[in-house]
């Protein structure tokens, strides 16, 4: 790759690149070592308004360019993320078209080989559709009375479905009952998903 | 043979209900009805409990009732007792399960009862006639509170290729769209684990499901 994978950001970057490079290097690794964990956790903020205060007093930055370093930063790991870029490509990136100091570029590629694995996996997991499938609960109850028949031997299987929305996290509980032709049904629709996704995976 | 009553209670319970013995007295009161009519409230009173329509040119039995009501000039209210105690007696015949009316110690309680032969007969066509699985089936499953059930189930299975954060991402994604009886349309996303989680406990369930049969407390519901 001739142009940096940053190209598309690299103008929004470049003052805070000026900024990373003059700061501690130790400070800077726990920095990026923070911002590593928390990349691509949807509707999370990564550091509280309280943490940025102490972050202000300990880097001598004034609050709005410290955000802007911590944006910067999150957009570099996301950007690696999307290329998947390896280690060495990344470094050489950082130094050659981005002016990053040696040691600060060499503290954010470990960072990147260390934690590529986990950001690309919640990457991947995070659901974009309204709903999903948060939990499931089941009881299996037997029937022997009602109002109509007076001995009855009825297995009844209670489902309960939790979906939760993703824009309010808000849980919504779907009870259904299947009986046991219904249940042998969902199991056989079931079975067939599974052997779809079988010869996806192969 | 022992007289059944020593051994079986009968099918009505342990005393008349009020409804029957109602019946029976109006029956007894409005002779003029011809039997025709009586054969035709019987086969209505069957048409009432599997919930069909009563006749090809659907009338309700409403309106059959009160074309009888002018044709043989009894009351309305009288017609009604007596319909209403027909299909009550169905209902109570129906309530125990299939195996325990026998057909004698059914006509006999019926006997006891004071209704006339020819409905004797009648009932006795209904319960042991056609549509005795379909009324049976239906007085279990139809008559008795359900939570809401899957109408349908539709699933999609795709792979996704790549998304705004991730250039080669190559992960299936599942959806799930139910329909179910209280007119609901949920349609979500099922992630994978909780996919897999969903069919093992259905297997395990089925598995419960079968070994109910054998277990040892519901074995006294034996039929």
């Amino acid at each position: 790759m001739s142009s940096s994978i940053f190209s598309d950001g690299s103008s929004k970057i470049k003052t805070s690149i000026q900024h990373i490079n003059s700061l501690d290097e130790a400070k800077f690794k726990k920095l990026v070592q923070r911002i590593a964990e928390k990349t691509g956790r949807q509707n999370e903020t990564i550091f509280t308004i309280d943490e940025l205060n102490k972050l202000e007093n300990a880097f001598g930055l004034s609050i709005d360019n410290i955000k802007q370093m911590i944006e910067s930063i999150e957009y570099m790991f996301l950007q690696s993320a999307y290329h998947l870029i390896k280690p060495q490509i990344l470094e050489n990136d950082l130094i050659n078209e981005q002016n990053f100091d040696e040691n600060k570029a060499k503290i954010f590629v470990e960072q990147w080989s260390a934690n590529a694995k986990e950001i690309v996996e919640r990457l991947k997991t995070s659901h974009i559709a309204s709903h999903s499938l948060s939990d499931i609960r089941w009881t299996l109850d037997v029937g022997i009375t009602q109002g109509s028949k007076s001995k009855v031997k009825r297995p009844i299987a209670i489902y309960e479905f939790q979906l939760k929305n993703e824009q309010t996290k808000q849980i919504e509980n779907i009870q259904t009952e299947f009986n046991k032709d219904e249940l042998y049904g969902f199991f056989e629709k079931l079975e067939s998903i599974q052997s779809q996704l079988d010869t996806l995976m192969t | 043979m022992p007289d059944h009553h020593s051994y079986q209670d009968p099918f009505y319970g342990w005393t008349t209900p009020k409804t029957i013995s109602l019946c029976v007295q109006k029956l007894k009161e409005c002779n003029s009805l011809p039997f025709q009519a009586i054969q035709k409230l019987i086969s209505m009173s069957e048409a009432q409990i599997l919930n069909e329509q009563a006749s090809s040119s659907s009338s309700s039995s409403l309106e059959i009732l009160m074309k009888f009501s002018k044709n043989h000039s009894i009351s309305i209210e009288n017609l009604l007792v007596i319909f209403n105690g027909f299909v009550h007696v169905l209902r109570l015949a129906l309530k125990p399960p299939a195996a325990f009316l026998k057909s004698d110690i059914f006509k006999d309680d019926l006997r006891d009862l004071k209704f006339s032969e020819q409905i004797i007969e009648g009932f006795h066509n209904i319960l042991f006639g056609t549509k005795r699985d379909q009324l049976y089936n239906i007085i279990q499953e139809r008559d008795r509170p359900r939570l809401p059930f899957l109408q349908s189930f539709d699933w999609n299975l795709d792979v996704t290729l790549t998304t705004a954060s991730l250039s080669r991402c190559i992960e299936p994604l599942l959806f799930f769209q139910f329909h179910t009886t209280d007119n609901r349309c949920l349609t979500f996303e099922v992630p994978i684990k909780k996919f897999n989680e969903l069919r093992y406990n259905t297997a395990l369930l089925l598995k419960e499901m079968e070994e109910v049969d054998g277990k040892q407390a519901l074995k006294l519901l034996e039929t």
